[in-house]
């Protein structure tokens, strides 16, 4: 019949209007993010980390192969660690080539993507808070769980 | 002494008139953000005001503060004149729409007519902006509404002419009184929905606003107005389309019947205006956009002949009927 699809166009729009919205509310709903997520990297050095069990020796195999040249690796001679270990993350593609090819597994991804800076000397990371210890990252765990928890009580309230 | 009395009063009216006016405006744009997000499975403005309430008027504020940009090579007086002319026929229409019983600014014998009559207003600004804005596309823009406004209006008119037969006026308080016993939506059911979606397309709301387009072209013919010029525009869009609703209650929902109570009369007028408002918006938000040889074929080859064949039955009836009371 003429005018039924109009109808049933009608009907569709007032079944969305009636329904909850899809959307989160951003600042104060996280969504989680997978454990396969790319975030940042985050570099393993015994020599701040004691519980690593890989560590970084400097190599500069990251730094040679890294497709924007965003790392710079400095290690003084007779050492066995990087004295500087810098990256860049306004440069920073999240591309992983750095963390497939380091020969002793010290570069892992985490799922941090929410970064912010001032200006462009904010986005360059030292090794120290490149470190992002075990203890950081599960604390960030628990506090999405804890904000996604809330969100879905409020929700069947 | 009175004399300056009766003025200050006349004035205070006009004030509370125009701030009726720009509040239901800004109302308006909310309630279409809240409405039209909500039919896409998302919240409008949230933040600024619960449920974003002050949103509209943070964004006239920054519109206000934005520079006046007057290109070059355009008809000065006509750019300038434009906003100021959309404008018009909505504040003079709204001195004749009856809120409730004896709740009018004026009250004439043909305030049907006068409302009609000035409407076509309307096409006059959406002229001016679109040739003074020294743009091609803009004035195809213009050209293209001032044809879509014009031919609309003719199947707007006759289905009203069915009311007037069978009220018997053209003074909208008496048209409401005459719905005592039922509305005039019940016998006039095509006259009713010739009238709605001829007066949608006057007012260029979607799937009708060919001269704007919100997402295909920039913004038709008002693509060369910023700053308050153009929230000029925009407010007039949202208050003609509070006056086109309201018409459609006074015309064919009864207005304020069953109330003649002064308040609740108001109360009940403004929620059958806001149900038909709320529905103009679910069909803003569900259909896509007429093209223009469509939207001209409607309009000429199927509104106008059954606006026709609508006033010549409603003739006969009333006429048969007036016969037989009186025999």
């Amino acid at each position: 019949m003429l005018g039924i699809g109009l109808v049933k166009g009608l009907k569709t729009t007032l079944r969305a209007f009636f329904s909850k919205p899809v959307t989160l509310v951003y600042p104060y709903r996280k969504v989680e993010i997978a454990d396969r997520g790319q975030g940042l990297i985050r570099l393993r050095m015994a020599q701040l980390d004691p519980t690593a069990a890989y560590k970084c020796t400097g190599c500069g195999i990251c730094e040679k192969n890294c497709p924007q040249h965003c790392i710079t690796v400095v290690k003084k001679e007779g050492e066995k660690q990087p004295d500087t270990y810098m990256v860049n993350y306004g440069l920073c593609m999240f591309c992983r080539i750095c963390i497939d090819v380091c020969p002793f597994n010290a570069l892992q991804q985490t799922q941090e993507h929410e970064f912010i800076g001032g200006s462009r000397q904010d986005f360059i990371r030292q090794k120290e808070s490149l470190q992002m210890k075990t203890v950081y990252i599960e604390e960030k765990k628990e506090e999405k769980k804890e904000i996604n928890e809330n969100s879905r009580q409020e929700s069947k309230e | 002494m009175v004399w300056w009395i009766e003025l200050l009063w006349s004035l205070l009216k006009l004030v509370i008139a125009f701030a009726f006016i720009f509040i239901t405006a800004l109302v308006l744009i909310w309630m279409l953000r809240k409405v039209m997000g909500h039919m896409q499975y998302r919240r409008g403005p949230l933040h600024h005001g619960p449920h974003g309430i002050w949103q509209t008027v943070f964004d006239a504020l920054k519109l206000l503060g934005k520079e006046d940009i007057i290109p070059t090579g355009v008809d000065r007086w006509t750019f300038i004149c434009a906003p100021i002319v959309v404008f018009i026929p909505t504040l003079t229409i709204f001195a004749f729409i009856p809120f409730a019983e004896k709740i009018t600014a004026t009250n004439i014998e043909i305030s049907l007519f006068f409302v009609l009559a000035v409407m076509g207003l309307s096409i006059l600004a959406l002229l001016m902006a679109g040739w003074g804005s020294n743009n091609k596309y803009a004035l195809l823009g213009g050209l293209r509404g001032a044809a879509q406004m014009m031919s609309y209006e003719i199947p707007m008119i006759i289905s009203t002419m069915g009311v007037v037969l069978m009220a018997g006026s053209m003074n909208l308080t008496e048209i409401v009184r005459a719905q005592q016993h039922m509305w005039y939506a019940v016998p006039q059911v095509i006259g009713f929905f010739i009238f709605f979606t001829a007066s949608l397309a006057e007012i260029n709301s979607t799937p009708f606003d060919i001269p704007e387009a919100e997402s295909e072209i920039v913004a038709g013919f008002n693509v060369e107005y910023s700053g308050f010029r153009f929230a000029a525009f925009f407010l007039a869009e949202f208050v003609n389309l509070f006056i086109v609703c309201a018409l459609a209650t006074l015309l064919f929902l009864g207005g304020w019947q069953p109330s003649t109570n002064p308040v609740w009369g108001t109360i009940i007028f403004l929620a059958k205006t806001y149900v038909l408002i709320f529905i103009a918006m679910w069909i803003r938000s569900t259909f896509p956009r007429f093209r223009l040889d469509q939207f001209m074929d409607f309009g000429w080859k199927v509104l106008l002949p059954l606006s026709l064949a609508n006033l010549f039955v409603t003739g006969v009836i009333v006429l048969v009927v007036d016969k037989i009371r009186s025999v």
